[in-house]
């Protein structure tokens, strides 16, 4: 065969490999039938019906709030643990600098197991329960490094620079804070108040593993229902979960292209 | 105030909730293996316990990192077979259609990891397209729950961490290189083996580390496509602490995957380094 | 007398280069104050210093007779005209140039008379709405002067400012910055590697290597009387013997005896500038010049001027000539006569540093 005939279908099957299954499964949580080798006729209905179920809302505004909150907190920690590494270098922050890539790579079944046996020992000597809280932390825990990393990746020997212009030119060190560092880190601060809301969203393992009873979030929920079976109303909730996800993620991808062509 | 108090109060915020919330639980980690885990299901500390580890030729978890291990080892196969002919055809294309591609490969790379998990199972299960069709040549009625469903469902959410990495590496070598190449009398096939793919080895590298780590802690996609029976080092880790109540033996495991995630990433440090030099 | 400027036994190291050792010099009101030396030497140090951007490891700094050392960098009466233009690439051009004034809230109407008055030196009008990237390498750098002047600052620091340009350009802002600095009577300190560029430029130049500071002088007594080997090497391209000095003659491997105007004897090199020897096809006799015998054998032309490489006793001398229309050109190979005055031979004896 051809060279550039294989590497052409090998593109194309790729894509239908990877966009198929999704386009099939939204496609599907419009479909009237209960079965999903048939279709009958287009309707909202699962929809519908998603919004009265209390147990999928309850689960949607916690995992809106354990988004949010942890969002707040991994930027407020991770942006300053970010500008710390830029202007400060010594030992200490040349060993940080390396071991803040471990909540990224650790793996999630690891990382779910050591919040658990640390919140559940904590809680032999505190009043801690399993919950929203812990939770957040723990979304906190690994969003840190994700924001602390792309920021990073924004504050170079350029933005060294602009500082020292700032402060040359007469602003003190919350004025550069604001009047440079601020404005040109905007679109990867942006970028990861995105990507940390969609992590935190999207995170189940860890989730499950240190959400109590009544504080489930969304994904894990949805993760029970699922491995019942296919069925619309999870064809409905995963479609949508999916959708979400996939506007946050488009924005999070223009606004790093964008800041590429600056 | 001085600048290095203003840059401490910036960074020590974030530092200390890291070593509290994130370096202190994995020491727990430690204190938790040399447990032993009483009849009411609780942890037992009274003295140093070894029961984790007895217990992982007990419950028979040897042949669980085998499986998992090999079962990685066909993901990342895999997903390099047809993830680098993919990269390596994106790069030549022209500057917008290889953005619009790069644009496609990289949104699944963060979106929504269960709803993409669920959509495969569609495919597989009774009736599903992919059913249907390997139904014409084999005797199945439903690909859901074997381990074949496992390898293509992993395949196709880790497929993104292939193709990105190897992207990178070929977009940074530089056309001159291969026409030199030419210009020295390599044919096309030795031209793209001693410039191009090896120039791409830290690119196949990432990609590989990045394919094989996450497939071998899998918990989320053996669950759904894998179902309850079959065992790989990720459930079974899960099924420790969530239904077994066995915490040192679940500590134990997770930790074995840990550990084979730092030998991975040693390994990619080593040849980026060798390469280097 | 008063100083605009004071070093006084400064020193700072580095783990790598650019260190500066036991730094004293005192600069002018209203002088135009340049540093010049190879890259590395530490001149950009002594500026970031200035500014506040790098702490002394020993001495003290005085602006004005204050001792400035332990003044933030943000509440130092000083501007600083970075390499790299460096503009806030976030603001537009007018942005820019009154950043220094918003940042300590002047009112608008005295940013507004300020920014006219900058104006009136530089030419930006036609810019002052757009983003820096949509200006060319010569109009960024003068916004970044204008960036700091509008703020009048004691001392201007200004590191490499024309070093991107190309030397036309170059050429063009050299003129145009020493015209403001004239009319402003701005104390500057100007870095720069181009010796060209600090002789035209300046009231006093530093000659710097490797850390310390080896000559403060005004250009023409640097050019022409050099107190060190550095600095006469530096400087132009002159033609160097080693050798002896022995009653008010120099003796070498190459010549028998060159006559200066040393009294004092000892191990030395002579400095010989290109452009002061003459040449003739006759002997030339007269007590108040040296004259030797060569050989042509190379003949550089460069335009304006040529370079002419001559065999003297084994060794080569390289004098340089305008091209006018009275110069007669020799062959190549041609038996030449060189002479120049005997005061003109520059004289460093080796116990001089």
């Amino acid at each position: 065969m051809n060279r550039t005939v294989f590497l052409k279908l090998n593109y194309i099957f790729v894509l239908i490999f990877i966009y198929l299954p999704i386009f099939l499964m939204v496609g599907l949580s419009f479909n009237e039938s209960k079965y999903f080798n048939q279709w009958t006729g287009f309707t909202l209905q699962w929809y519908e019906q998603l919004f009265q179920n209390q147990n999928i809302l309850n689960a949607l505004y916690n995992s809106m709030i354990v988004a949010v909150v942890s969002t707040f907190l991994s930027i407020l920690f991770g942006f300053g643990i970010a500008l710390y590494l830029f202007r400060v270098k010594n030992r200490f922050t040349s060993f940080v600098e390396k071991f803040i890539y471990v909540p990224i790579v650790i793996p999630d079944v690891t990382m779910a197991a050591m919040m658990l046996v640390f919140f559940i020992f904590l809680s032999n000597y505190l009043e801690i329960k399993l919950g929203i809280a812990t939770t957040i932390i723990s979304h906190t825990a690994f969003n840190i490094s994700f924001v602390t990393v792309l920021i990073g990746s924004k504050l170079t020997r350029k933005l060294r620079v602009l500082e020292e212009v700032a402060s040359d030119l007469y602003a003190n060190h919350f004025q550069v804070i604001k009047q440079v560092t601020l404005p040109f880190v905007m679109p990867a601060l942006l970028a990861s108040v995105i990507l940390s809301f969609v992590l935190s969203f999207d995170e189940v393992v860890i989730s499950m593993f240190v959400t109590g009873p009544g504080s489930t979030t969304l994904p894990v929920y949805v993760f029970s229902m699922i491995k019942k079976g296919v069925t619309p109303a999870v064809n409905s909730v995963s479609s949508l979960m999916l959708i979400f996800s996939l506007i946050l993620v488009t924005g999070v991808l223009l606004l790093s292209r964008k800041d590429n062509l600056k | 105030m001085t600048r290095n108090k203003l840059n401490n109060i910036l960074g020590l915020p974030g530092i200390i909730f890291l070593s509290i919330f994130f370096f202190t639980p994995s020491l727990f980690i430690f204190r938790y293996i040399f447990g032993s885990r009483t009849r009411t299901g609780k942890t037992s500390f009274d003295k140093i316990y070894f029961d984790s580890f007895s217990q992982l030729l007990d419950f028979n978890v040897v042949p669980i990192i085998n499986k998992s291990v090999v079962t990685a080892f066909f993901v990342t196969l895999i997903c390099f077979v047809v993830g680098y002919p993919f990269a390596y055809y994106i790069k030549k294309l022209s500057t917008t259609m290889k953005y619009f591609s790069l644009f496609l490969i990289s949104i699944p790379f963060l979106t929504n990891f269960l709803s993409r998990t669920y959509s495969w199972k569609i495919l597989v299960s009774k009736n599903g397209l992919i059913t249907k069709y390997v139904s014409m040549f084999y005797d199945v009625s439903s690909l859901l729950f074997t381990d074949f469903a496992v390898v293509l469902g992993m395949v196709y959410v880790y497929l993104p961490f292939m193709i990105l990495p190897i992207f990178t590496s070929l977009e940074n070598i530089e056309d001159s290189l291969l026409e030199s190449a030419k210009d020295l009398y390599a044919n096309p096939f030795k031209a793209f083996y001693y410039v191009t793919f090896k120039l791409s080895l830290p690119g196949v590298i990432a990609g590989v580390v990045l394919t094989f780590i996450p497939s071998l802690g899998a918990y989320i996609i053996p669950q759904i496509l894998g179902g309850s029976k079959s065992m790989y080092l990720g459930n079974f880790t899960v099924l420790q602490f969530i239904q077994a109540s066995n915490w040192p033996l679940g500590s134990l495991v997770s930790l074995i995957i840990l550990l084979f995630m730092v030998f991975a990433i040693n390994l990619l440090f080593k040849f980026e380094g060798q390469r280097n030099l | 007398m008063t100083y605009a400027l004071k070093f006084e036994n400064v020193s700072k190291s580095f783990s790598t280069s650019d260190a500066i050792k036991d730094i004293s010099f005192e600069v002018e009101k209203g002088e135009f104050f340049s540093l010049l030396g190879p890259s590395g030497c530490g001149k950009t140090t002594i500026l970031r210093i200035i500014a506040g951007l790098e702490q002394p490891t020993s001495g003290d700094v005085y602006i004005n007779e204050q001792l400035i050392n332990d003044i933030e960098p943000h509440l130092r009466p000083v501007n600083t005209v970075f390499q790299s233009y460096s503009l806030f690439p976030h603001l537009t051009v007018k942005e820019n140039i009154i950043f220094g004034l918003k940042i300590r809230k002047y009112d608008k109407k005295e940013i507004d008379s300020s920014l006219e008055e900058v104006i009136a030196l530089i030419d930006l009008k036609d810019h002052l709405k757009r983003k820096p990237h949509q200006l060319s390498g010569g109009e960024q750098q003068r916004v970044a002067i204008a960036r700091a002047l509008i703020n009048k600052p004691e001392v201007l620091l200004m590191d490499e400012p024309l070093g991107a340009l190309d030397l036309k350009l170059r050429e063009r802002l050299q003129v145009e910055i020493k015209s403001i600095q004239e009319s402003t009577k701005i104390t500057t300190i100007y870095v720069t590697h181009d010796q060209t560029e600090a002789l035209a430029m300046s009231d006093k130049i530093a000659v710097m290597s490797k850390g310390e500071i080896l000559q403060v002088d005004d250009p023409e007594t640097l050019y022409e009387k050099p107190t060190n080997k550095f600095t006469s090497n530096f400087l132009g391209n002159p033609n160097v013997f080693k050798g002896v000095i022995k009653n008010e003659k120099f003796i070498s491997d190459e010549f028998e005896e060159i006559a200066v105007s040393n009294t004092k004897n000892g191990p030395a090199s002579i400095f010989i500038r290109p452009e002061i020897i003459s040449f003739g096809f006759n002997k030339v006799t007269s007590p108040n010049v040296n004259c030797v015998e060569g050989v042509v054998e190379h003949i550089l032309y460069r335009g304006s001027w040529l370079d002419v490489i001559v065999s003297v006793n084994n060794t080569k001398i390289e004098i340089s000539k305008e091209n006018n229309f009275d110069l007669s050109i020799p062959d190549e190979g041609e038996k030449i006569y060189l002479y120049w005055y005997i005061n003109k031979t520059w004289v460093v004896f080796d116990d001089q540093k």
